[in-house]
Formats: structure tokens, C-alpha cells, sequence
């Protein structure tokens, strides 16, 4: 341990690598705090600049990047009552009823220190959990990672709000898209319809920076921000910090549950910090003391989203470093750079590449501690980048997408496959489909498939593997018990509906 | 447009088409010897599920259709999806101009009439949208090409 510490250390304490992580929290401050632009969004962004960068400062950059978006996005939704980015929409009524009580500085200052200290539980949480599990996983043969493909796709629709009909379609695209090119069992093309470009299948990056970024260069209205006079609000760092700690003391208990919420959110696949907000608000406001405050103003409600969606980031790298199963949107991309930066996630790098795991947790730590003065900053300049153009804005963010899709593969091909994932995921969006099952189908589809085939040339075709072996077992029954989740949850809405 | 029941439907129908159209593809792709497994056994599945997937879709939206009829609200009330057509388009047109200028023309070229025509489009003044695109493309292929050495389409006159 002690040598895997010092030898992260060693990896982080460099020049560039800091400034790597200064520049990347500026850059996920305008992605928060401007509303449109997302911290997935500014993940498919950055994905050209990772080519010239090694293992430890992409990933330096992508905790940097994440964090401070995810905390930016408060800003606004403070201030003026628009969210920067989704995950920021549960609590951004009672935050903005508090600036309008004139307790601007009170609920930006929770904002920041909530945010940064749920982002330290997170990564807290990810140290503990992320080891534990890895060394479980590390007995784990083809016929449980086959179950665990399930699972993440099962839990994948189960979590998410809305149709889970409509959440399945998502998904089965995903799925669908991830059989194109050549099949792994007799090496048929599959899908290809005779085209060479499809033979090695769609390309994850171009189709990420299509449903991610393009997508929002057209849904983004032009509408730009009519300067509703913001208000100036000055306060000191001391004094932001104090303000915070002396709001949260009292709720310490309601801190830690929304910590733990976060990362256990962020952890299922498919879930992260947007959801994670909604479902710690939801827990908090049916624990809290002051209950019939939500919604109107509660500190509390604050509290619960803001601290929940950054330890959720912490919580999605815990499956995608374990498993290789991303926990969102965003470590869905970084793990489609890792691959190309050669870092195979999975139980093995917790030994194999210690170091590189400690850099990890290290910079979790740095990141959020410096969130603080950083996140203090932003709350003075936040606004302006409410004022920025979009209807110039969007054009240029447009190119940014181009360059991150071809240069991957030096292929305009690929540009292509980008325009069409960004088209396809803009209608999806509009109809009410949600987009992240997508990219969990294109990553699981081909882990399952592969598992599958693997066990069943193993055991000549029985499938009595898959139930016999106790892990495999325990493995099955959490999906089936995913799949009972939707009529359940159904079912208990009905009764609630009947019983109002 | 059409409210959202109703785009439900053709959602739901589209969905069974595509199903429709990926099942017999996948049946028609080899298994394993004397196996069931092999490259048909998933992709018939996703087939498979793409129409159920596709019935509930459309019963749901049927269902909240006929709702909708039985004089809940009136027509005008009902949520509508948003199609941007216009955007849609621009960006379809302005990437696709993009594909076949830049291979031949260079990044720069590419990218300066993306940004430009973009700009344009989007009703920013013309002396605004040259400079922009002229100083971005020209910004992005220095960072890139120059400092980060990741290779960008050339024109024949190396940039």
C-alpha cells in the first residue's frame, strides 16, 4: 500500500500534470455553468486533447474536468434558476428561493463545501468499495461476467426514470449497434452490408461525440440569456467556508446518507449524477426534519442533491474500474480512452497497476479539495458565462466534435458515424428516449455475447453452468430480481395513487 | 406536430419495423455445428425484442391516445415533441459539406466554411462569422496539428 502511495505520488507531483487539472476544472466550470453544455458533453470534448496525453493526466483531467462541472452547475441554477447541467435541476428551487430571501452567498457557499466535501465522501466510498470488490471479482469466470453483462444492461433500465419500454428500445439500440462488423465466434460479418468501414464496427468515440455533443448543437435553442439583472454577490473565502460548515454540522447524518446515496447511485450502471441528485432529494426530503420545506427553500434539500451528484461521480468509477462496466455517460467515454491509452479496467489493475489505481484515489482528493477555492471562484464569474453567445457558441463546439471523431481513427468515416449517432440520439431525446442505455448496450452487448459464447464452448452447449455455480446463482437472482423492480415499483405507484 | 401519444405510436411501429427487418438478417446468419450458438443466437434475440419493445410502445401510446380522446384536456393542452427541423438540417448539411470538403481542401478549408456557414445560418453579422471561423479553424489546426500532433485532413497545399 505504502509503496503504491508514494509511487501515485510520484505520478501526480508533476508540472504538467497539475497544470493538466488546473486547466481541466476551468474548462469543466464553463461546461457547468453554462445551461446546454454538459459534464458529458465536456467528457466527448476532451476527447482529442487525451491523444497527447499519458494514463495519469487523462485521468487526472477527466476527475478535474467532472467534478467541477458537476458543482458549476449550481451556479446558475442559484442565481438565475436555470440548471447548468441536469444534475443540478432537483434542488434548484430551494436553492433560488434562498437568493431570493437574500441568502445568495449562504446557498452558493453550500453549494461549494457541500459539493466538495460529498465528492471527498465519494471518493472515500470508491477507496473502500472499489479494492473490496475487486478482489471478490478477481474469482469471477466467463459464465459470472456474463451474468454481470446482464445485470449492468438489467439495471441499466430499472433505475432510470420514465418508460421502461422506452428505456429498453434505448438499450436494444445499443445492443443492436454493437453486433455490427465482424462476429467474435466464426468471425462473420454481421450487419455490414458489405460497406469495409463496418467491418470493425461502429466506433465508440465518434458515436459518443455524436449522441453527446451533437446532439445538444441542435437541440441548444439560440435563445440567448436575457440579462434578468443578476445579483452581485461578494463574500470572502473564510467566511464562504465557515458559513457552510456551521449549515452543515446540524445535518451532519443527512450529509452521510446523501454521501452514501451518491455513490451507491452512481455505482449502477447507467445512473449517475443527474439521478443520484433526484433519489438522494427524494430520500432526504422523506428523512429530513423539516420535510414540508423542500421545494420551498430548505437548506436541507440543498444539501441532499448537491452533496449526492458529486459523490456519484466517485461512484461510477467504481464498476468501471472493477468490471469495466461504466457507471454513466461520462466514464462510458473515459473508458473507450482508456482502451486506446492501454489500461484494461478490470480486477487485475488493482494489482497490476497499483500505482496508477492510488493516482486515481489521490486525485479524487485533490480534485475536491481544490474545488473549494476554485468553486469560490466561480461563484463570482459563474454569471458571466451565462452571457456567452450561444448562437456562436455552438458552431465552434461543432468543429470541436468533428476534430474528436476523425482524428481517433483518422477516418472521415467515422465523422459520419458521428453526424448519425448525433441525429438519431436528437430525435430519441425529443420522443422521450433516453440516450445513456445507448451507450451501456454498445459497451455490455459485446461483454455479454462473448461471455456467452466462451461458457457455452466450454461446456458443449449447457447451459446448467450458469445456475449451478453459487456466484453465477447469486448473480442471476439479482437480475431477476432487476427485472421484477419496474412492475413492483408500478405497482406500489398505483396503490400510492389509489391511496391520494 | 402531433402530441406525444400519438408520435408514441409511430415510435412503437418503427421499433417493430426495425425488428422486423433485423430478425430474418439474423436467422439467416450461421450458428455454431450442431449448436445453437454462434453469431445468429444475439443479434435474432435484439430482433426479437425490438418488436416487443415496439408492441408495448405502441399499446402505451394507443392507451394514452384513447385517454386523450375520452375528453381529458383538450387537444391543445397535450405535450408535443419538439422536432428542430431546421437545426437538424443545418448541421446535417453543414457536416456533410464538411466530409467532402476537407478531404480534398484540407482541415482548413473544411472547418473554416463549417464554422463560417454555421455562424451564418444562425444570424450572426458576416464580418463576425469570417473572423470566428477564420481564427478558430486557423487556432484549432495549431493546437492540434502543430502542438498536439494529432493529424487532421490536408489539402494539397499542406494545410
Amino acid at each position: 500500500m505504502w509503496e503504491n502511495l508514494v509511487g501515485a505520488v510520484a505520478l501526480l507531483a508533476q508540472p504538467q500534470v497539475i497544470l493538466i487539472a488546473l486547466i481541466s476544472a476551468v474548462f469543466g466550470m464553463f461546461m457547468g455553468a453554462v445551461p446546454g453544455l454538459t459534464a458529458t458533453m465536456g467528457m466527448a470534448l476532451l476527447v482529442p486533447f487525451t491523444f497527447f496525453m499519458d494514463q495519469v493526466s487523462v485521468l487526472v483531467a477527466v476527475i478535474s474536468m467532472s467534478g467541477m462541472a458537476i458543482f458549476a452547475g449550481d451556479i446558475p441554477g442559484t442565481l438565475v434558476r436555470i440548471p447548468g447541467t441536469p444534475s443540478s435541476a432537483a434542488y434548484v428551487d430551494d436553492a433560488f428561493i434562498l437568493t431570493q430571501q437574500g441568502k445568495a452567498a449562504r446557498a452558493l457557499g453550500l453549494n461549494v463545501v457541500g459539493s466538495a466535501l460529498g465528492g471527498l465522501f465519494g471518493a472515500l466510498g470508491l477507496m473502500l468499495a472499489a479494492p473490496a470488490l475487486a478482489r471478490f471479482a478477481s474469482r469471477f469466470t466467463s459464465f459470472e461476467y456474463f451474468w454481470l453483462a446482464v445485470l449492468g444492461l438489467s439495471a441499466t433500465v430499472a433505475v432510470s426514470q420514465g418508460s421502461v419500454a422506452k428505456n429498453g428500445l434505448s438499450l436494444l439500440i445499443g445492443l443492436f449497434l454493437a453486433t455490427i462488423g465482424i462476429d467474435i465466434t466464426l468471425g462473420i460479418p454481421r450487419f455490414t452490408f458489405g460497406n469495409v468501414n463496418l467491418l470493425s464496427g461502429i466506433s465508440f468515440i465518434p458515436a459518443m461525440v455524436g449522441l453527446f455533443g451533437v446532439s445538444e448543437v441542435i437541440r441548444v435553442t439560440m435563445e440567448e440569456f436575457q440579462g434578468k439583472e443578476a445579483p452581485q454577490i461578494r463574500f470572502g473565502l473564510v467566511e464562504m467556508i465557515r458559513n457552510a460548515l456551521d449549515g452543515l454540522r446540524a445535518r451532519v447524518r443527512l450529509f452521510i446518507q446523501s454521501g452514501l446515496t451518491g455513490v451507491l447511485v452512481g455505482a449502477l450502471p447507467g445512473a449517475g449524477a443527474d439521478i443520484a441528485a433526484w433519489v438522494s432529494y427524494g430520500f432526504g426530503k422523506n428523512t429530513a426534519k423539516e420535510p414540508e420545506k423542500f421545494g420551498k427553500g430548505s437548506e436541507e434539500a440543498i444539501i441532499s442533491g448537491t452533496s449526492a451528484n458529486n459523490a456519484a461521480l466517485a461512484g461510477t468509477w467504481i464498476p468501471a474500474l472493477v468490471f469495466g462496466i461504466p457507471g454513466d455517460s461520462i466514464t462510458a467515454i473515459l473508458l473507450g480512452v482508456l482502451m486506446m491509452k492501454g489500461i484494461r479496467p478490470g480486477p487485475g489493475i488493482f494489482e497490476n497497476q497499483g500505482n496508477l489505481v492510488y493516482a486515481i484515489y489521490l486525485a479524487f482528493i485533490l480534485a475536491n479539495l481544490l474545488l473549494i477555492p476554485l468553486g469560490w471562484v466561480a461563484t463570482r464569474t459563474g454569471l458571466l458565462m451565462l452571457r456567452v453567445p450561444k448562437r456562436i457558441l455552438m458552431p465552434c463546439i461543432l468543429l470541436f466534435c468533428i476534430v474528436g471523431a476523425y482524428a481517433i481513427n483518422n477516418s472521415m468515416f467515422d465523422v459520419g458515424v458521428m453526424l448519425v449517432m448525433g441525429i438519431l440520439g436528437y430525435m430519441l431525446q425529443q420522443l422521450q428516449v433516453p440516450t445513456a442505455p445507448i451507450v451501456l448496450g454498445l459497451i455490455l452487448g459485446p461483454l455479454m455475447e462473448q461471455n456467452f459464447m466462451m461458457s457455452v464452448i466450454k461446456t458443449q452447449g449447457s447451459l446448467a453452468m450458469f445456475f449451478t455455480r453459487p456466484i453465477s446463482a447469486v448473480l442471476a437472482l439479482l437480475c431477476l430480481a432487476a427485472w421484477l423492480y419496474p412492475l413492483y415499483r408500478k405497482r406500489r405507484q398505483a396503490r400510492a395513487a389509489a391511496a391520494a | 406536430m402531433i402530441p406525444v401519444s400519438r408520435a408514441d405510436v409511430v415510435l412503437g411501429l418503427l421499433a417493430i419495423l426495425a425488428g422486423a427487418a433485423i430478425l430474418p438478417m439474423s436467422l439467416a446468419l450461421p450458428s455454431l455445428p450442431q449448436s445453437y450458438a454462434g453469431p445468429s443466437l444475439f443479434p435474432s434475440l435484439i430482433g426479437c425484442l425490438f418488436i416487443l419493445a415496439g408492441v408495448v410502445i405502441t399499446i402505451n401510446g394507443l392507451r394514452a391516445w384513447r385517454a386523450e380522446k375520452a375528453g381529458q384536456g383538450d387537444e391543445a393542452s397535450q405535450p408535443r415533441p419538439q422536432f428542430a427541423w431546421r437545426r437538424m438540417i443545418e448541421v446535417l448539411i453543414a457536416v456533410a459539406v464538411f466530409i467532402i470538403v476537407a478531404p480534398r481542401l484540407g482541415f482548413v478549408v473544411g472547418g473554416f466554411v463549417l464554422v463560417a456557414g454555421m455562424l451564418l445560418i444562425r444570424g450572426n453579422r458576416w464580418t463576425t462569422s469570417v473572423a470566428v471561423a477564420l481564427i478558430l479553424t486557423i487556432i484549432v489546426r495549431w493546437i492540434f496539428v502543430s502542438l498536439l500532433k494529432v493529424p487532421l485532413p490536408v489539402g494539397p497545399w499542406g494545410w
